[in-house]
């Protein structure tokens, strides 16, 4: 299938604030690049592409696409426009950050996102709010949502995918300088097909913090990639992810250094059950001007089962001297001397090995939404082995 | 009453021959050391008595409460009350102390038909252990042995030898590691456990911790079985004359 053809499936749509033309173009040149074919090599896109075939109702149909809950009711500092409705220098900036930065070469879906979203949603956070801003994609969407966080501002996020249709998520995020952002997300639900991308953009010393939760689904895909552009910006990210039996989890995640002293951590563990298939691909680019640098990438994972498949790959680009940067990866199983300590004390094998695999997904699972994600895995863990105490 | 009897045992581990007809027997009320030189067997012994999945008894046979302990599983011998203090505390991040011996307690409740603690008659027990142990409270909402120094990985083995109260206690050097202010509060904790219905077996390299707790026999073990057993009076000796005491005489 080539681009004009999908194009000209795509359900109706209003493609006013897109150059659809350069989009469908890109698209097309993307389909077929190499580079794309090695990024999705895990993942296939056709499937995806597929999606957006057949989806149940068109977009531009959606009542709510996506349901934003602004903790405490509405707070003056936090500002809702859907794009339809931006003001003409506010979506000169929406165009600005969607081209420079979504529409690439590397997410072909981010085009067949945009090209298929009827509309989409400006957050603008201008003070530091007192409540949450809550996020939750429940329906079978492909709403873009840019959030611009002015400097200095200081905001909690939570996002969480509980669609089980074919979705895709697509989140802007711009942190001002010296902002501090607080972004809690998960995807959990047995999704049919669920592409995520999300990316940040870091200035001057702000300071952005992400704690990700993901379950494994019948195609999932979830994309990071962090733009650390002003001097001293700085991410850490928690992720744990669980894959259970025939299900899929690709998660990709860049981080590119592109200013002095900036720094990055990344702290990532998983778990594969049963004939699950596990991806992990992360990413970090150390550009020439960004001397200073320090980056730590871990990524650990259990294969709970002889079918069990796990990929991980950490991938170093560095183009300058004086930077800090460590990773490790590893696939194993549990420990058979904790077992047997466990086991020593009481608990069951099966008890002892659930207590295990909890405790490793735990170590990374702390914010907001720990208590429901704990909840879920140790669910997930039952069912896997279902004499678990 | 007897509580352990060992008898020939012979065990395996990755093919090689450990234990060469050891045998032992325990009654309610006794605290055995046992004392030998490095490879002799004393934590094969050990290990086995708490059912570890890498040893391989060849022949010889264990009976624990008058029950054949090879047939039982590793978490069933816990149930009846064998609890083993790990020469080397697995580390487990994730699962604080607390949650870890709670789940051990109710798992050994349900397996005996008991009652489960409360949540608050729990938190009190393990309280007064860790303070009866010197250890800060806070250490209970830690996560098992993590990141814990030597001696309170020690310590914290005979904590839940304190909470679990079992009948029959096998500590795998737990004084290795110790200073000599900790071997006093861990030898004090061991004692306070002690009473004529339960049984300890020590397993040491040095005579210092059996001035704290006096055992009613020492054993010797070279070569996987025990080739000699006394009174106190034998780690003193041993102590002063070293192994090859033994083998010259």
């Amino acid at each position: 299938m080539n681009a004009a053809e999908i194009l000209n499936d795509l359900p109706s749509r209003d493609m006013a604030w897109l150059n659809s033309a350069e989009a469908a173009e890109r698209l097309s040149m993307s389909l077929v690049s190499g580079v794309v074919k090695e990024q999705w090599k895990y993942t296939p896109i056709k499937g995806f592409i597929d999606g957006f075939n057949h989806l149940p109702t068109p977009v531009g149909e959606m009542a709510n696409p996506v349901t934003i809950v602004i903790g405490g009711g509405e707070q003056p500092q936090i500002k809702l426009t859907p794009f339809s409705d931006a003001a003409a220098e506010d979506l000169d900036y929406i165009r600005d950050v969607l081209h420079r930065g979504i529409f690439s070469e590397r997410y072909p879906l981010a085009d067949l996102t945009a090209l298929s979203a009827g509309n989409g949603l400006f957050i603008q956070v201008s003070d530091t709010p007192e409540h949450p801003l809550i996020m939750d994609f429940s329906e079978t969407v492909c709403t873009p949502v840019v959030i611009s966080v002015s400097a200095n501002v200081h905001l909690e996020l939570m996002e969480t995918a509980s669609a089980v249709g074919f979705h895709t998520q697509f989140i802007r995020l711009d942190l001002g300088e010296h902002a501090v952002v607080h972004h809690a997300r998960s995807a959990l639900a047995n999704a049919v097909g669920h592409w995520s991308l999300l990316q940040a953009s870091i200035a001057q010393s702000a300071s952005y913090f992400v704690q990700s939760y993901a379950s494994g689904a019948e195609r999932r895909r979830i994309d990071t990639q962090i733009f650390l552009h002003g001097r001293g910006a700085s991410v850490e990210i928690d992720g744990a992810y669980l894959v259970e039996n025939g299900c899929h989890l690709d998660q990709q995640t860049i981080i590119e250094h592109q200013a002095a002293d900036t720094f990055s951590k990344q702290r990532f563990h998983g778990i594969g059950l049963g004939k699950s298939k596990t991806t992990f691909n992360g990413r970090i680019h150390i550009h020439r001007n960004a001397p200073g640098s320090d980056a730590a990438l871990t990524n650990k994972n259990l294969a709970l089962d002889p079918q069990t498949t796990i990929n991980t790959k950490p991938e170093l680009e560095i183009y300058t001297d004086d930077v800090k940067c460590s990773h490790g990866a590893t696939v194993g199983q549990l420990s058979e001397d904790a077992v047997f300590y466990l086991r020593s004390r009481g608990l069951s094998d099966e008890g002892a090995r659930a207590m295990l695999a909890t405790a490793f997904l735990k170590t990374c699972v702390h914010g907001p939404l720990a208590d429901i994600v704990e909840q879920r895995f140790l669910e997930a863990l039952s069912r896997h082995s279902p004499g678990l105490e | 009453m007897r509580l352990l009897e060992v008898d020939d045992l012979h065990v395996t581990v990755a093919g090689q021959q450990i234990l060469t007809g050891l045998s032992l027997s325990i009654d309610a009320g006794e605290v055995h050391a046992i004392m030998g030189p490095n490879g002799s067997g004393k934590s094969t012994l050990a290990n086995v008595l708490a059912g570890h999945p890498g040893y391989e008894i060849t022949s010889g046979s264990i009976r624990y409460k008058d029950i054949q302990l090879e047939d039982l599983k590793v978490e069933e011998r816990a149930h009846l009350g064998l609890f083993l203090a790990f020469q080397y505390p697995v580390e487990i991040p994730g699962v604080s102390n607390m949650e870890f011996m709670k789940a051990a307690l109710d798992a050994q409740a349900k397996a005996r038909n008991e009652e489960p603690m409360s949540a608050i008659e729990f938190m009190k027990a393990a309280r007064s252990a860790a303070q009866q142990l010197d250890l800060n409270p806070d250490f209970l909402k830690r996560g098992v042995n993590e990141g814990f120094s030597g001696g309170e990985k020690k310590r914290n083995e005979i904590l839940q030898l304190l909470l679990l109260q079992p009948t029959l206690a096998v500590l795998d050097e737990t004084d290795s590691g110790l200073d000599i202010d900790a071997i006093q509060t861990v030898s004090a904790g061991i004692n306070r456990f002690r009473n004529a219905d339960n049984g300890v077996l020590l397993i040491t390299h040095y005579q210092r911790l059996l001035d704290y707790i006096v055992p009613d026999v020492v054993h010797v073990l070279a070569n996987g079985r025990i080739i000699r057993s006394g009174d106190k009076s034998l780690a003193v000796t041993l102590e002063e004359k070293g192994y090859t005491w033994l083998s010259a005489s």
